[in-house]
């Protein structure tokens, strides 16, 4: 069954998704020269894995038997750390460089990040829009009482 | 006759449901426009009235007829259909194409709403003995 309520949690779960992604990103390009980390070496670029999960039903409807696999939400599960090796860049004058001159940067290339920006901001905006409309559905229903 | 619950009524009902439906399935894909390997999904929209119709407005007017099932209720297939070129991680949600579902979707729902929200004042010009 469709309710007002599930749509919109799966409207609001895709803006959710987004957010992590810009909020990942915006690390990414903070850190885009750190050669410090807690870890030891440099920075290594995250990136957010998306999946796809079933909306979860009511337990009427889960009683009843109608489980509902259609409609799927989307759910952040895990932030990865990229495996693609460090930059390797000539630079004798850095703090970090080893005897040979050689530093180790983060791998993180800025355009890449920037395109993934805008994809992610664009896909929250479509989410909030999808979120407007299903709200403004359900208010013409409301209206009926009127 | 009932008027309260007449034919009309019911089935106006019934297409905002499978419209919400619908809008609920669509929303299901924009969020998973970025998920690696997600393939939209799709509703028989007029596949699920046309049964909702059969269901709803066969009479019977014949002792030789057989009775027709009233499927209310019935959920409507629902199917995995590719929109557009799969992107480099198998994604093959056309986003643009996703939002034009969405928004054709609603203004039908608006569309049957508005139908209803006549029939209910035609009902509410009855019982209020005309003088509105």
């Amino acid at each position: 069954m469709a309710d007002i309520f599930t749509a919109l949690s799966i409207a609001s779960s895709g803006m959710q998704a987004q957010r992590i992604r810009v909020n990942t990103v915006a690390s990414n390009l903070a850190n885009a020269s750190t050669t410090r980390t807690e870890e030891g070496g440099p920075y290594r670029r995250l990136d957010p894995v998306f999946r796809a999960v079933p909306v979860e039903e009511s337990f009427e409807a889960t009683l009843e038997g109608m489980i509902d696999e259609q409609s799927n939400k989307v759910e952040v599960v895990e932030v990865s750390r990229d495996p693609a090796p460090p930059r390797k860049v000539y630079d004798p004058q850095h703090p970090d460089a080893d005897a040979e001159g050689y530093v180790l940067l983060p791998n993180i290339n800025v355009p890449e990040e920037m395109v993934n920006m805008i994809t992610a901001s664009r896909s929250y905006a479509a989410c909030a829009n999808v979120f407007e409309t299903i709200k403004q559905m359900a208010r013409g229903a409301v209206d009926l009482l009127k | 006759m009932n008027i309260v619950s007449d034919a009309i009524i019911e089935l106006l009902a019934r297409a905002g449901e499978l419209r919400m439906q619908r809008a609920q399935l669509l929303a299901g894909n924009i969020a998973n426009a970025d998920t690696p390997g997600y393939t939209p999904r799709e509703m028989d929209f007029q596949q699920a009235l046309e049964l909702e119709k059969q269901g709803l407005a066969l009479a019977v007017t014949d002792e030789k007829h057989l009775p027709v099932i009233a499927t209310a209720g019935s959920e409507p297939v629902v199917y995995e259909k590719p929109d557009g070129q799969p992107g480099l991680d198998g994604n093959t949600v056309g986003l643009e194409s996703q939002m034009t579902k969405l928004t054709e979707n609603r203004i039908h729902y608006e569309a049957g709403l508005a139908a209803l929200r006549k029939k209910l004042a035609l009902l509410r010009y009855a019982v209020g003995e005309g003088g509105m």
